[in-house]
């Protein structure tokens, strides 16, 4: 007896043991690692990323063409891209809420990946900056969304066509790695999540609270997830890419909130309090401004901390926009590179949930003006600038100096030679 | 007009076909009354096909028609969006240029087609070009443009004859630089390339893009196609050409690359848009036959379920040959048990109509009519029918009218060319196949209505105007006034309307009343107006999208008034603005004015009148749009900086749906509590929810003056008097076969025996009483409402009915069901007053966590993600601890169980091993 007893339990330590085994201490496989706690050491190397704006897709700065985006990129060498996938560009919406994929916007999709890919970007996170509509809705903006309170059949109209899309995009490019539903809903004065009434730049009302928002922001997570993963298994969706900013410093508590109401989803009988299936990997942007590097590091971590004070810890995290504007101004490009180092430092050193970080972004505006802050994000100058095309500027140089651990910057002046120093 | 057969069943038909001539008819003094019943139908058009695809496809299939296919064109289909053009991105505006093209205009609004210049780029918004060419049948304008909502006239001249529906116009448009940025436009219109109307339009135009783009665009629903573009960069010299058969188009965020044409914005879609060639298929051999994809189905629920419509281009008849249409087959293209409607030849230049029901021919009478009428070998003619849920068919060949009973319509449909003697055929091209869906929209929306001087405290504890925004949307630049000194009278205030300036309930009616009172309080100019727009798809979207009436402030040459002005519809004598005579809302910011919109059985009547004057005014109506959907949201707007007050807002909804008493509404079913709006006398409620009269009567408590008064009569046998105000009357004989009007003294007798209401065990009734007007409608109450469109009596008093209670009074009847709508505001607005914030009632609310086999049954397709792929540690990395134990615990009990069950068996083999002899074969 006393031998079947040791023996039971040996098999039960062994099937302990087997269990315990599927913890984020095993080894991962790229794609699949865990996140680590904040200030645990990093167990994978940070993955670098860039965000730019393809004249072809979105016609701003004209010398920013896919092909000269993708040498840059190229040249910048870092593996990761932000591929601009806006739902009003990609569809157009038929009977019965049918997203349609439009030929032309889909194949240059196509061929943006396929170019990126061959000059060895291996990620894609794809973004959406605006909405679409069940059939025959119309809104006052490309920004409202129904009602919920009032229009709730519309409302979950919304919110399964946007959800189908996103399934679309999952099965047609299977390259994506990451899907961000949205960006920057929580910003304060945003124009996008407002009441219909709302027009762009007319006025300041019909706004949802961040209460409703982050409702809202659950129900489309809940079933983007859904489809997604039911066209790609591998796919992950991230949260929108917060703006983290403002009124949305604490949105992702909010959404956690919402998650935790069983309010979710709206439509269903019964409420999924699960994060992971709304969720894959906390994205969000955070830009140095005028902070310190101190407060920096704080208001990310704080933020991310969201889902340690949620019951969520180790999710996994993105920052899909960070990085610097110069004003066009030398002595504070100067100072950007300097940052630019230690921002990258502090992301290896501290902020090891982070599996990856994409650069907001790779060249200014030139020829297409925004304001002299939006304009000059870039790390190069750009390529339409007649006294320096396509020069690096001071960050890109640091950046490019950390991640490639190398001194030597002449590929960076490739479209401007004449200016290497 | 030839009608063929007429036998009782019809007589409501044709009555309804004369209402509908005397809404055409121009207003009478006191106006049009409503007629009918509120029905709420929708027109969809389930089918439009023009056969661009050069194939049956996507509406119909055929074994046998093939589908010509000739000359290409832009076609624009009548889509509309806001900004949205068609860009000539292969050519930049120079000194001189000549841009000729024709239009072949297919079906049109009476709206404009655009030509706007100076666009900054192929992806330019409309609004952003310098300025644009207006033109439609019988008026061009330049506007120059400062925005899709201003525009400034720069000259209008008068056009005849162009742009015609069915018409092709050849136009040339010559903008000609006379000196640094200025330009001067004229237009000609070409009859084989010769002007023969040519107009400058006297003026000049600056251009800030004197380098830029040339686009095209057309209004709502203007369905044409254009061809062969031209541009000439001198008179002599060919700049560009398109003749469509080689031509290119991108779209919205497509890059423009050599495109020859760009649509600017990425709104209008492939299929609303494009190059594509005229086609449509090919009749001429026997038994040639195309079906409709998607059958028709079997509706009670609408009088006429179906409309189908196609045409034809007949090239030759034969004797033994019908063409035509089928219904109601039983499979596609099976021709044996449906119906056949269709023309053959005769030897004596007429034409024969035929019936054709299960294989043999139908005897229907006169059935000639004159070839002519065919067009043989020349233009199209029109196939139209439509099919009523009591098996009518009403056919239309060529304008010809002809009415058949007993048709069973549900089953496949299509073109035939049906041969007689498995031989002949016709030869005819169709085109333009089309089928509308009319559905019903039942409407149960609560009535609402609002004074806007209900109050809430602010968390200060300081009172103010409120109302609910999950109620009502209020759009940019529509507010509440403060509460204060200066708010005598609280109001709701559009301030400098802009393009979004709304107002309406955030849930969509079909038929309803609308009253509200309106003040100006900024003076008006040219091109302001307020107005409202009906059947939106959106309570926030903007107005000219569509159907409404405008009422506009128009001083154009002339002193200033008001016009009113109606978009995407039209007045029932067909025109689309007409000048107000006796009243001009704009003349002064003092004078009140009451507004009455009545929406009926697709009809919006229009009352109004200065509220000073007498309440009977209101009673008179103005104006009435025919033919338009009121089904969606309905929404008061103001337009280009307009600035007024509204009062006292009520919508009352007047669908059949509607239910429960309101302030502004009796309604009555008689399952409990009679409303205190009634009175009765004599008469008491019965245990099955209804009222018996028991030489009683049941009245309204209250005088009235003119409403819309619905009841259910159950059963028949006893005289039922309706008492209307003063000394009148209305009488039905106990047995449904006559009315009778008492004017005082006077009687007059309707013979109602025609409609059989005996037939029915209980009668939905509905009487109109306004100004001076009285009608009386019926039908079973298990028919489709909109049975009552057209009254069975109508009668006109010698004076206007003034006020007075209106009272149900029997020996024996019972009534049920009554709604009693007025229409003279008898009805205050509510004061509708919060004592907390509606608006912070929370819509998320908690529901019970699922367990995982529910969550699977909630969410069909969502499998847990552990699930999905349980070796990846990912995934298994968020599992629970007590999963993770519990995992466990089952793998150590199967572990256990096996090792069990191994043991067990390792111990009895060793048993059959100890007593079974060794074989040899062990050994080796």
């Amino acid at each position: 007896m006393k031998k079947y007893i040791s023996i039971l339990l040996a098999m039960m330590l062994a099937v302990c043991a087997a269990g315990c085994g599927q913890t984020p201490e095993t080894p991962s496989s790229e794609g699949t690692e865990p996140s680590a706690q904040s200030g645990e050491e990093r167990d994978m190397p940070l993955q670098y990323g860039i965000n730019a704006h393809i004249y072809e897709q979105r016609p701003m700065d004209p010398s920013s063409t896919m092909d000269y985006i993708v040498e840059m990129t190229e040249i910048l060498g870092v593996e990761c891209y932000r591929l601009s996938t806006p739902l009003e560009s990609m569809f157009s919406v038929g009977e019965g809420d049918t997203p349609i994929f439009k030929e032309g916007f889909k194949e240059l999709v196509h061929q943006i990946i396929e170019k990126m890919k061959s000059v060895g970007v291996k990620k894609f996170c794809a973004v959406s900056d605006s909405f679409i509509y069940p059939y025959g809705y119309q809104v006052t903006s490309n920004g409202a969304v129904p009602d919920p309170a009032v229009e709730a059949e519309m409302y979950m109209r919304w919110v399964k066509l946007f959800a189908r899309a996103w399934g679309m995009i999952a099965a047609e490019f299977p390259e994506i790695t990451y899907i961000e539903p949205m960006n920057e809903p929580d910003i304060s004065g945003s124009n996008t999540f407002t009441k219909q009434g709302h027009q762009w730049g007319l006025d300041d009302g019909y706004k949802y609270t961040m209460t409703d928002k982050a409702h809202m922001i659950a129900d489309l997570q809940y079933y983007i997830s859904q489809e997604a993963k039911t066209a790609n298994p591998d796919i992950l969706v991230t949260t929108p890419g917060f703006a983290t900013r403002g009124e949305g410093q604490d949105v992702l508590d909010y959404l956690y909130e919402a998650i935790e109401s069983g309010a979710h989803p709206f439509d269903g009988e019964y409420a999924d309090t699960d994060p992971d299936h709304y969720f894959d990997v906390i994205n969000f942007h955070s830009y140095l401004g005028s902070t310190t590097i101190d407060e920096y590091f704080e208001h990310i971590d704080t933020f991310y901390k969201a889902c340690e004070r949620h019951g969520d810890a180790g999710k996994r995290a993105i920052l899909t926009e960070w990085g610097f504007t110069d004003y066009d101004n030398e002595a504070q490009e100067i100072l950007n590179g300097e940052n630019m180092t230690k921002l990258l430092e502090m992301f290896d050193a501290k902020m090891p949930y982070f599996e990856g970080v994409y650069l907001y972004m790779l060249n200014d505006y030139y020829d297409f003006s925004v304001d002299a802050s939006e304009d000059n994000f870039g790390l190069f100058s750009s390529r339409g600038d007649p006294e320096k095309p396509g020069c690096p500027k001071p960050d890109a140089v640091a950046f490019y100096k950390y991640i490639h651990n190398t001194e030597d910057i002449a590929p960076l002046y490739k479209f401007c030679p004449e200016l290497m120093p | 007009m030839y009608i063929r057969r007429l036998t009782k069943k019809l007589i409501p038909v044709m009555l309804g076909i004369v209402m509908i001539l005397l809404y055409a008819a121009p207003a009478a003094a006191q106006g049009p009354v409503i007629k009918g019943t509120p029905d709420g139908q929708n027109k969809t058009v389930a089918m439009d096909e023009h056969f661009y695809s050069g194939s049956l496809e996507p509406s119909f299939m055929s074994d046998s028609v093939l589908v010509k296919t000739d000359s290409f064109g832009m076609h624009f289909t009548g889509a509309y969006h806001y900004g949205s053009a068609l860009v000539l991105a292969a050519y930049r505006l120079g000194d001189y240029n000549r841009f000729t093209f024709s239009v072949d205009m297919l079906s049109t609004n009476n709206g404009f087609i655009y030509c706007g210049f100076g666009g900054e780029s192929p992806s330019t918004t409309v609004s952003k070009f310098d300025f644009n060419l207006s033109i439609a049948s019988g008026v061009a304008a330049i506007y120059e443009m400062g925005g899709m909502d201003s525009w400034t006239n720069r000259g209008v001249t008068q056009l005849s004859n162009a742009l015609a529906a069915g018409k092709v116009t050849d136009f040339a448009v010559t903008l000609r630089k006379i000196s640094g940025n200025t330009f001067s436009l004229t237009m000609e219109i070409l009859e084989e390339g010769k002007a023969v109307v040519t107009t400058d339009f006297g003026t000049t135009i600056r251009m800030e893009h004197p380098d830029g783009y040339f686009c095209m665009w057309g209004g709502i629903n203007e369905i044409f196609s254009l061809r062969d573009f031209k541009v000439y960069d001198s008179p002599d010299h060919l700049a560009f050409s398109d003749d469509f058969t080689a031509s290119s188009l991108t779209y919205g965020d497509e890059a423009v690359g050599d495109s020859f044409w760009h649509t600017n914005e990425s709104r209008f879609t492939r299929d609303e848009i494009f190059i594509a060639r005229d086609a449509g298929p090919i009749f001429g051999k026997a038994g040639d036959t195309i079906t409709a994809k998607n059958p028709l189905t079997a509706c009670d629920q609408v009088s006429t379920p179906y409309e189908l419509s196609f045409k034809a281009q007949l090239g030759e008849l034969q004797e033994n040959a019908i063409f035509g249409f089928y219904l109601g087959a039983d499979s596609p293209g099976d021709l044996r048990n449906s119906t056949i409607v269709g023309v053959s030849a005769t030897q004596d230049g007429f034409a024969r109509v035929n019936l054709i029901k299960n294989g043999s021919a139908v005897d229907f009478g006169d059935d000639l009519i004159p070839l002519s009428v065919l067009n043989i070998g020349g233009p199209s003619i029109d196939f139209e029918a439509s099919v009523s849920s009591d098996y009518t068919l009403t056919a239309r060949i060529a304008g010809v009218l002809f009415i058949f009973n007993d048709i069973k319509y549900d089953g496949y449909w299509g073109i035939c060319d049906y041969s007689l003697d498995g031989v002949s055929a016709s030869d005819v091209r169709v085109d333009e196949a089309k089928l509308i869906r009319n559905t019903y929209t039942p409407c149960d929306q609560p009535d609402l209505s609002n004074d806007f001087g209900g109050i809430r405290l602010t968390q200060d504890g300081v009172e103010e105007y409120y109302i609910s925004d999950r109620t009502y949307y209020m759009g940019p630049g529509v507010s509440l006034r403060p509460k204060g000194a200066f708010t005598p009278e609280p109001s709701l205030y559009f301030e400098n309307s802009g393009s979004y300036s709304s107002f309406g309930p955030k849930k969509p009616y079909t038929d309803f009343i609308l009253q509200f009172d309106v003040r100006m309080v900024s003076e008006g100019h040219n091109s302001q107006w307020f107005g409202v727009n009906f059947g939106k798809d959106s309570y926030a979207t903007i107005p000219d999208r569509y159907s409404g009436i405008y009422f506009e402030y128009y001083a154009w040459g002339v002193d200033p008034c008001t016009y009113m002005t109606t978009n995407q519809c039209s007045f029932a004598d067909g025109s689309k603005t007409q000048k107000i005579e006796d009243y001009h809302f704009y003349k002064d910011q003092d004078t009140k004015y009451n507004f009455m919109f009545v929406a009926k059985n697709r009809t919006v009547y229009v009352y109004f009148k200065e509220d000073s004057e007498d309440i009977s005014q209101l009673g008179i109506c103005r104006a009435v749009i025919p033919d338009i959907n009121t089904a969606g949201y309905v929404t008061i707007f103001g337009v280009s900086g307009l600035s007024f007050d509204i009062f006292n807002y009520k919508l009352t909804n007047i669908a059949p749906e509607a239910t429960g008493d309101s302030a502004i509404a009796l309604r009555e079913s008689f399952d409990g509590a009679v409303s205190d709006k009634l009175q009765t006398e004599g008469a008491a409620a019965v245990n099955d929810g209804a009222m018996k009269l028991s030489g009683g009567s049941l009245g309204m408590k209250e005088s009235s003056r003119y409403y819309i008064a619905d009841f259910t009569l159950l059963g028949t046998g006893t005289d039922l008097t309706v008492s209307l105000p003063g000394e009148n009357s209305l009488t039905l004989s106990g047995d449904l076969q006559k009315v009778t009007v008492h004017e005082g003294e006077k009687e007059t007798e309707f013979d109602i025996s025609g409609y059989r209401l005996s037939d029915y065990v209980n009668t939905d009734f509905e009487l109109i009483v306004q100004y001076d007007a009285l009608s009386l409608a019926a039908k079973g109450v298990y028919e489709p409402a909109d049975r009552l469109s057209a009254p069975i009596v109508e009668y006109t008093f010698s004076a206007p009915v003034g006020d007075g209670r209106l009272s149900w009074t029997s020996d024996n009847a019972a009534i049920d069901d009554i709604s009693v709508y007025t229409l003279d505001s008898t009805f205050a607005a509510a004061k509708v007053s919060f004592e907390q914030d509606p608006n912070n009632t929370d819509i998320w609310q908690p529901k019970p966590v699922a367990h995982a086999a529910d969550s699977e049954a909630q969410t069909p397709g969502q499998s847990d993600p552990a699930e999905q792929t349980p070796s990846s540690p990912e995934e298994n990395e968020g599992l629970p601890t007590l999963f993770i134990i519990l995992y466990s615990v089952i793998g150590a009990v199967i572990l256990i169980l096996l090792g069990v069950i191994i043991g067990m068996s390792v111990k009895k083999k060793k048993k059959s091993n100890a007593s079974a002899p060794k074989a040899p074969s062990d050994k080796a």
